[in-house]
């Protein structure tokens, strides 16, 4: 039988029911649509390459915001990217050393650029940790420089800094080697983080709408970033305000570290140990630094500091693999590459050719280095192969070359030293 | 398990509500009460475990006592309740201020008494001081009988337990007594809809403006000199993040108490468009002042009153009365309740500095009503002027107590008020010097200097300051929004009614809420930003009280 229609007074709620009843099924309907196609936007675009979907060129090849999420990003594409040669660095090999240089033999490729932008040696080596567990690569390049080295307070690093180990659920072992209990957790936070965030929502858009945008930054499927941010810059505000605020950035972490003058090298014989242990050769590339860096360290009385280093260095490789398959590049002395002198102030016409700022290097000058140490015989006056026995002997031809320099360059070495002065 | 996560939205909420209308559906009101409770539970112990058992005889130690003074004769019932207060202040205080003590003796006296950090339970100021209002109200005979799942779901029910609003059981018992916990369409449609503009408010603005915020806070606490421009930003800027957090977070417990049946206080009712102190904490967290007004202030303006009386003082204050009564009678009382309710809001100088800087603030205010007529007495052109100048000096004087209750320390939150004042001189990014070299010599002729700032932060940071004054100050709250459907116990002025809204309220009487489609898709379109915005999940400011 069918049921009774209801009585006229409880007409007005049975509709004030139904209409209540219409709008919650529209307020869920809209919103599982809604969040549905941001969904398959966003695995669709995939603008971290943390999924992995097909690059589609022209639409969605380059990726402007996985560069800034190197941490995430390439925790994923290195699993993906089955690289014969790995790059293990911090921002300064992140954004000079191309995989796809043509200094790279073809025995090498393919390259994968695993350098981590802001990273302090321990977080180099759990990312070579978290690489070697999933790919094995026949070349690991590990590219170091002083500054990464010092050990600074806690409370004096940046936030961004001290957020290093933040990365630790997505890494697939932990620091012992064991498999790491967190890792599916973590890779879930970065799925939803991908596929279910405005932040991923706004990287997708981000992305279609600035392929090829001579104003982005873009992180390549192989993982190099392609210094676009310092291209803009560079164009925008010229080379001298680059410089200028690197200098003056760079001077409080000098000055700080001077009280404590502690450096971390040990990570860089882990990374070589552990490298070795799992058969790849070793190639240890000391960066060039522009000659403003090398001045202020040489006038805050740091000079023998970075000896300490580059011999701590030398030593820790030396020992970390008696067995020798490591070779160490030595590219930090003073060089034509390393002493171009710096547009003036204003001056948005002329560029320099092999650096960005004191401590990023271009891409061309990682071309030059990549060729070096893959037995290039030119540029001669670039890059020394370092060995413990001839250590002495480069260092003495560093602070030669340095005394030349100074000699020669009075009124950069003011310039330098009214920045070390100021408030 | 914060409401703006995903574990609770996707897994928490929807399990609990699921089982609760299926309970009282097929088992009854009563087996949907204790599965609430057993939800509220779990919900608590999944912060720490460890505080469960503290919460649990809490609850138990109260009840036993409000169930012996409901028969005990008056007398007794005074040395129950002080036995009670006591137990529960003492706990409080063991948790909440054992270490501020230390570190002051410590400070103060050169010592070096050492006790381990000890870790502030979860919502322990709300469910203390919502248990001690029963048992101040059980003594005054105000209570009848109630049950203990009553009792205890009025302490734990999780929509209010972490962060308030802070409840009073006679609002809340007997809705708990009457309820069905039935799924309704109505009730659904209303919690779905407060639900979804709390989450927005929380995640997409509160969390949004804060982090351009923090930074500055941070930066503050490094004991850097905040310059002028950057310095009230950090001010005003927290104001509008705290704002848009506790007001945000108070929709969301309305809306899922609504979801289940149950109506909790107005919290907040538009307080950025106060033009008083005294307004604003009628409209800021307006259940703490509710609180504070009937079991702090009123006591103490009370004993005050009797003790003038007693010593034939009997001239109150005003342009007739004495100074003497102005200050005892209403400086004093305010300063003190202000005392307290920084010292509840947290244990740290910089929280005694935010409730006596109300506390100056609102006696200012009330001698101002008091002896303004004396000087001042055309109230329409006071009103018309004092509005818009108070509306402005309520907002800054707020942004100013708030400040020290953000930063980490006293002296963090001078060097941000010193920043306000222009004593750390004006800084801007240099690239404006760069680019507009022109303008860079003007403002550097006035004392501007220009720093490696990064202009995009700064911008962004005076746009989300615009963008969330703009809402706090317009539009009318989705209180009054939906004031049709009763979202809240207390309610604030409809339209009509809110001379707050009078520049725009033709406008604005056309904006009610109800079941249509267009505002079905907006609270959709909403609750997907708040999704959206979940990956930077944050705690809301009041959390930790």
């Amino acid at each position: 039988m069918d049921s009774l229609p209801p009585e006229p007074a409880a007409r007005p709620a049975l509709q004030a029911a139904n209409s209540m009843a219409r709008y919650v099924g529209i307020w869920a309907g809209t919103l599982v649509l809604m969040i549905g196609a941001i969904v398959a936007l966003n695995v669709a675009v995939d603008p971290y390459a943390v999924i992995g979907t097909p690059r589609i060129p022209g639409l969605t090849a380059q990726k402007p915001a996985a560069a800034d999420w190197p941490r995430v990003t390439k925790a994923y594409m290195v699993q993906r990217a089955h690289p014969t040669t790995l790059i293990i660095g911090n921002s300064s090999a992140d954004v000079g050393f191309n995989p796809e240089s043509p200094a790279w033999p073809q025995s090498a490729r393919p390259v994968f650029n695993l350098a981590i932008d802001g990273g302090l040696p321990a977080t180099h080596l759990r990312y070579l940790q978290h690489a070697l567990s999933v790919t094995h690569p026949a070349h690991v390049m590990i590219a170091v420089n002083f500054l990464e080295s010092m050990v600074l307070p806690s409370h004096q690093l940046s936030a961004a800094t001290q957020s290093q180990f933040d990365f630790e659920p997505r890494m697939k072992v932990r620091a012992d080697g064991s498999p790491n209990p967190d890792y599916a957790r973590g890779h879930f936070a970065d799925l939803v983080f991908a596929t279910l965030s405005f932040t991923a929502l706004s990287d997708s858009i981000n992305t279609l709408m600035h392929q090829n945008d001579p104003n982005a930054t873009y992180e390549t499927a192989f993982g190099w970033n392609d210094g676009g941010k310092f291209h803009r810059w560079a164009r925008d505000d010229g080379f001298d305000n680059l410089v200028m605020n690197k200098d003056r950035a760079q001077i409080p972490v000098f000055l700080n570290w001077r009280q404590s003058k502690i450096v971390q090298t040990d990570e860089v014989a882990q990374m070589v140990s552990l490298a070795r242990r799992h058969g790849a050769d070793v190639t240890i590339m000391i960066l060039p630094n522009h000659f403003h860096e090398m001045e202020m360290v040489r006038q805050l009385g740091l000079d023998a500091d970075y000896d300490a280093w580059k011999t701590a260095i030398v030593k820790g490789v030396t020992d970390a693999a008696p067995d020798g398959g490591t070779t160490i590049w030595d590219f930090g002395g003073y060089s034509p590459y390393t002493t171009e002198t710096v547009p003036g102030p204003g001056d948005h016409t002329h560029r320099l050719r092999w650096f960005w700022e004191p401590v990023h290097f271009q891409a061309d000058l990682g071309t030059l280095m990549i060729a070096r140490a893959q037995g290039a015989t030119e540029p001669a006056d670039f890059g020394v192969r370092l060995t413990a026995a001839g250590l002495p002997r480069d260092i003495a031809a560093f602070h030669a070359g340095e005394v030349a320099w100074v000699a020669a360059h009075p009124a950069e070495v003011a310039r330098i030293a009214a920045l070390l002065k100021a408030p | 398990m914060l409401f703006n996560s995903y574990e609770f939205i996707f897994a928490f909420l929807p399990l609990t509500l699921a089982a609760c209308y299926a309970l009282a559906r097929f088992a009854g009101p009563g087996a949907a009460q204790l599965w609430l409770i057993a939800a509220s539970l779990y919900f608590y112990a999944s912060w720490n475990l460890r505080y469960l058992p503290l919460l649990l005889a809490s609850i138990l130690f109260n009840y036993l006592i409000a169930r012996i003074m409901l028969h005990a004769p008056p007398r007794r019932r005074g040395w129950l309740l002080a036995l009670a207060v006591v137990v529960d202040i003492g706990l409080l205080a063991y948790y909440k201020y054992t270490n501020y003590f230390i570190d002051t003796v410590n400070v103060l006296s050169g010592a070096h008494l050492f006790v381990a950090a000890i870790l502030l339970p979860l919502g322990i100021s709300f469910y203390t001081f919502q248990q001690i209002t029963l048992l101040v109200d059980i003594s005054g005979g105000d209570v009848e009988e109630f049950r203990l799942r009553d009792f205890g779901l009025f302490v734990i029910f999780f929509p209010h337990l972490i962060a308030g609003p802070i409840v009073h059981h006679r609002e809340m018992m007997p809705q708990f007594a009457r309820a069905t916990y039935r799924f309704t369409w109505p009730n659904m449609a209303v919690g779905a809809t407060l639900f979804a503009v709390g989450l927005f408010k929380k995640a997409v603005l509160a969390d949004g403006i804060a982090n351009a915020v923090l930074p500055l806070y941070v930066d503050a606490g490094l004991h850097h000199p905040q310059t002028l421009i950057y310095a009230w930003a950090a001010a005003i800027g927290f104001a509008l993040q705290m704002y848009f957090d506790f007001s945000g977070y108070s929709e969301m417990a309305l809306g899922l108490a609504r979801m289940l049946g149950i109506k909790l206080p107005m919290n907040f009712n538009s307080p950025m468009k106060a033009s008083s102190i005294i307004e604003y904490w009628a409209c800021w967290h307006i259940t703490l002042t509710r609180f504070l007004t009937a079991y702090v202030y009123n006591p103490i303006a009370m004993n005050i009153v009797r003790w003038r009386h007693a010593r034939g003082w009997k001239r109150g204050p005003g342009p007739r009365g004495t100074v003497g009564a102005a200050v005892s009678m209403i400086a004093a009382p305010t300063v003190m309740t202000m005392f307290l309710s920084g010292l509840w809001h947290g244990a740290g100088n910089q929280y005694l500095v935010f409730g006596l800087l109300h506390g100056a603030y609102l006696t200012i205010n009330h001698f101002w009503r008091l002896y303004r007529p004396c000087f001042w007495p055309d109230t329409a052109s006071h009103d018309r002027v004092m509005r818009p100048v108070g509306l402005g000096l309520t907002l800054v004087g707020a942004a100013v107590a708030l400040t020290y209750f953000h930063a980490d320390s006293v002296r963090s939150g001078n060097n941000i008020i010193a920043g306000m004042l222009g004593l750390h001189g004006v800084a801007l990014p240099d690239v404006i010097d760069s680019r507009l070299h022109g303008l860079a010599v003007l403002l550097a002729h006035a004392g501007v200097v220009f720093r490696p700032l990064p202009l995009p932060t700064l911008l962004t940071l005076y746009g989300w300051i615009a963008v969330l004054l703009a809402v706090a100050l317009i539009p009318p709250n989705i209180l009054q929004i939906m004031y049709a459907y009763e979202p809240a116990i207390t309610m604030p002025l409809p339209y009509d009614k809110d001379r707050r809204l009078a520049p725009l309220r033709t406008f604005w009487q056309r904006i009610h809420w109800r079941p249509s489609t267009p505002w079905a898709i907006t609270a959709a379109a909403l609750s997907a930003c708040g999704i959206l915005a979940l990956n930077q999940v944050t705690a809301f400011l009041y959390w930790q009280f």
